[in-house]
């Protein structure tokens, strides 16, 4: 047998599923208002069926919830059943297609509908072909649909008439599955007295870390992300606030003592500003590492002592001071970001690599002729030689230079920092305009010889520029730019 | 001399910055003869384009920026295999593309300029049979769908002909030429001072040469003035459902454009005096204006 609660509108639908789970263990949720509960064996705890729908009824109603129950032989007749009936409705084994009988032939649109047909606007909704297609037949009931031969529905609406119709009988297409609760990977402890400073804490923290480590072994898991939450208690012992701090792992990882040293480390650089009281710490959990080596790759530090080393700069370098480059989605010369390091990921294998490896995978640069037959022969179609590779060694920050400037064209670079001797401009190509970051209210340091750009001093938020390509009479190839609102010139880069 | 062929008001739904009126007085104001407006698949800003620019003294040109259909998803209503009744034999036919086809995997835009009254009839025929069969903003035109609709039409092939990779190299020219005649499409060059567009410049030139169709100079004109550039890049962000911050390299990378004097483009172009003298012969070509609409009442 088998029992489905519908809760009214404006239920809570957690409370309904923590009742279903006090009942039984085998609950089965259907969207987000209804509860399927196997109630094989009950019997023998509750009573009788009318007895378990009227202990569920007290029940809910104690917790605030407005339901209808319906008890059935099959889930489909239950569900069917409490959608239509309100109150508590008992089907006895082998009445479910008499009770069924009379009911709309809408309700069927519950097993595919994600909401119930209360919650969604009758108006804007749109009715399920398959309905249309019955009630142009004439079929109003589940006892008309029922009633039907099977291979006469089968021939006109294929599986899909078959499905229908053994709903309407009352019949289940597949058996129940349990919905399994949802498990937390949480550990607290409540200090008897607040203790301060991070070495005490780390006492705390392997208490609580082992414990958890052992509850991801015993799952088959690791943690992907590693949240402590610090409850901080004020000198004048009344004022309270919560210290939150969430490391993202690089790999999943259950080890108790890098879990203990990640957060401690984290900790050094965001430490809490009182005592604590109160320690929490839960992770995300993920499927474990499964690790195949290769006789053919270099093995690389494991992730447990490669997030250890990265905490540890992190913590001396400061935040987004370490990891790898990335580019930015920006217009913005030379922008890039930081991603936390992740070895091994797009660069043994990268498409680069593979194209060197393999040549033939190289496009082919020859173009496509036009047809001759229906154009003129062409004069000269352009022909990609091998472009030989150029590489610009950009100057982490640029140089300050000085230029001439004779009809908009520079003609001069000079500039004093070591290793560039500068010179007469053999040629150039330019000037290549950028611009952008005007909605940045912050005004930007300009850069010169006398206000140096500073290392520590954040990336300009908006710029306007002109960039040159310039070859001077030394023989090295510059690119040089203007900033267009201060008109200094600066060298950004040497083309090796 | 030079004279602007290809710009786009805010009639460019989210497209284009300045009202039609505010690139007429600009144009007025540099000394412009003649204006174009090519707003992003329709005419609606030509009536209001066309009274400011007489009231300015300057030609409106006509045109628009039409989307076209890279090429149609497997499964389309292009080809239809249909069984003949009676003959029992399976047969192709083709059929344009109708409502229940597939978008489109990928889209580019063709400016074309309007020459003669037919040239506006075809412009607004193909127009209102792209709308007419997709959602507001998602429709497009399949290349053939062209066939028997260019007449009094110019095309100006510009930088998307060398991206369209489904026709090959220069095949996107070719087929172009094909659709209008050699004598009515122009290759457009663009410079907005970037890196790359140069290279592309060069390519486009020498499939011009190649297929003998004339080079023409534009800037493809988004806003009037180059401090209407926030606006533009505002306008965007709304049109990507993003923000400033976000919207990283959607939006313009610089403000060249916007609708220069003949001055700043004949010194941007100096290495190319017969690309801006181009566009003076083919705005003399273009005789159409909105005066020549001839509009009868239906009696």
């Amino acid at each position: 047998m088998f029992a489905a609660v519908y809760a009214a509108k404006g239920s809570s639908f957690d409370t309904l599923v923590d009742i279903a789970r006090d009942f039984s263990p085998r609950i089965e949720t259907c969207g987000s208002c209804e509860v399927v509960l196997d109630l094989a064996g009950l019997t023998r705890l509750f009573g009788d069926a009318k007895t378990i729908a009227g202990e569920l009824r007290r029940t809910t109603a104690d917790r605030g919830l407005r339901v209808r129950i319906a008890i059935a032989r099959t889930r489909t007749a239950a569900r069917l059943l409490a959608r239509d009936r309100p109150g508590i409705t008992i089907v006895e084994s082998g009445d479910e297609a008499r009770a069924l009988e009379n009911l709309r032939l809408e309700l069927l649109e519950i097993f595919t509908e994600p909401e119930p047909l209360e919650r969604t606007n009758p108006e804007s909704r749109i009715p399920n072909p398959v309905t249309i297609t019955l009630r142009r037949w004439g079929l109003r009931t589940l006892g008309d649909l029922a009633a039907l031969p099977a291979d006469e529905v089968s021939a006109r609406l294929g599986q899909t008439g078959v499905a229908w119709q053994r709903l309407a009988r009352g019949e289940d297409s597949a058996p129940l599955v349990p919905s399994v609760p949802e498990e937390r990977f949480e550990q607290a402890l409540d200090l008897e007295w607040p203790i301060e400073g991070l070495e005490p804490l780390s006492f705390v923290l392997a208490r609580l870390m082992e414990p958890l480590s052992a509850h991801l072994e015993r799952r088959d898991r690791g943690a992907a992300s590693l949240h402590i939450r610090l409850h901080l208690v004020k000198r004048d012992g009344v004022t309270r606030e919560v210290h939150e701090r969430s490391l993202q792992l690089p790999a999943p990882m259950r080890d108790a003592r890098t879990l203990r040293t990640l957060a401690l480390l984290d900790l050094e650089s965001h430490p809490p500003s009182a005592a604590i009281d109160r320690v929490v710490v839960a992770v995300d959990p993920t499927p474990g590492r499964v690790i195949q080596f290769s006789l053919l790759t270099r093995p690389l530090p494991s992730p447990e002592h490669l997030s250890t080393l990265m905490a540890r700069l992190t913590a001396l370098m400061g935040e987004g001071r370490c990891g790898s480059a990335v580019t930015v989605d920006s217009w913005e010369p030379g922008a890039f970001e930081m991603k936390s390091f992740g070895p091994g990921l797009g660069t043994r294998d990268s498409g680069f690599e593979k194209s060197i490896a393999n040549p033939e995978r190289i496009p082919n640069p020859e173009p496509r002729i036009p047809n001759p037959e229906r154009i003129p022969v062409p004069e000269r179609i352009p022909v990609p030689e091998r472009i030989p590779s150029l590489a610009m060694r950009r100057f982490r920050f640029p140089v300050p230079a000085c230029v001439r400037v004779e009809g908009g064209i520079p003609v001069r670079v000079v500039s004093d920092r070591r290793g560039i001797s500068g010179g007469r401009v053999e040629s150039y190509a330019g000037p290549w305009r950028s611009s952008g970051g005007w909605w940045v209210a912050e005004t930007r340091a300009p850069y010169s010889p006398h206000t140096p750009h500073s290392p520590h001093t954040p990336h300009p938020p908006h710029w306007d520029r002109d960039e040159w390509d310039v070859t001077l009479s030394d023989g090295a190839t510059y690119r040089v730019f203007r900033e267009r609102d201060t008109d200094a010139w600066f060298i950004e880069g040497v083309v090796d | 001399m030079y004279i602007e062929l290809h710009a786009a008001s805010a009639f460019s739904f989210l497209q284009g910055a300045s009202l039609p009126e505010t690139l007429v007085e600009r144009a007025a104001a540099l000394g412009y003869p003649a204006l174009a407006l090519l707003d992003a698949d329709g005419v609606y800003g030509a009536p209001r384009f066309h009274k400011a620019a007489k009231h300015a003294g300057i030609k409106a040109i006509i045109g628009a920026e039409l989307t076209i259909s890279g090429q149609w998803a497997v499964g389309s209503g292009q080809n239809r295999t249909t069984r003949s009744v009676g003959s029992g034999q399976n047969r192709t036919t083709r059929s344009l593309p109708t409502a229940d086809c597939r978008l489109p995997t990928k889209t580019w835009r063709l400016p074309v300029l309007v020459e003669s009254t037919d040239g506006y009839r075809n412009l607004c025929r193909l127009v209102t049979r792209m709308k007419m069969r997709a959602a507001k903003g998602e429709g497009a035109v399949a290349l053939e769908e062209f066939e028997g609709y260019t007449t009094g039409l110019i095309a100006l092939a510009g930088r998307p002909i060398l991206d369209a990779a489904h026709y090959g190299v220069g095949g996107l020219l070719d087929r172009l030429v094909g659709l209008f005649g050699r004598g009515n499409v122009y290759v457009e060059m663009q410079r907005h001072l970037l890196r790359d567009e140069e290279a592309a410049n060069v390519t486009l030139d020498s499939l011009a040469r190649a297929f003998r169709v004339p080079v023409i100079a534009t800037n493809d004109v988004r806003f009037a003035e180059s401090s209407d550039r926030p606006l533009f890049d505002v306008l965007t962000c709304v049109h990507h459902k993003t923000t400033l911050d976000a919207a990283g390299r959607k939006l313009a990378r610089n403000a060249e454009r916007y609708l220069k004097s003949p001055e700043t483009m004949a010194q941007l172009f100096a290495d190319r005096p017969a690309a801006l003298a181009g566009t003076v012969a083919l705005a003399e070509r273009l005789e159409y204006t909105m005066a020549d609409l001839g509009y009868r009442f239906p009696t």
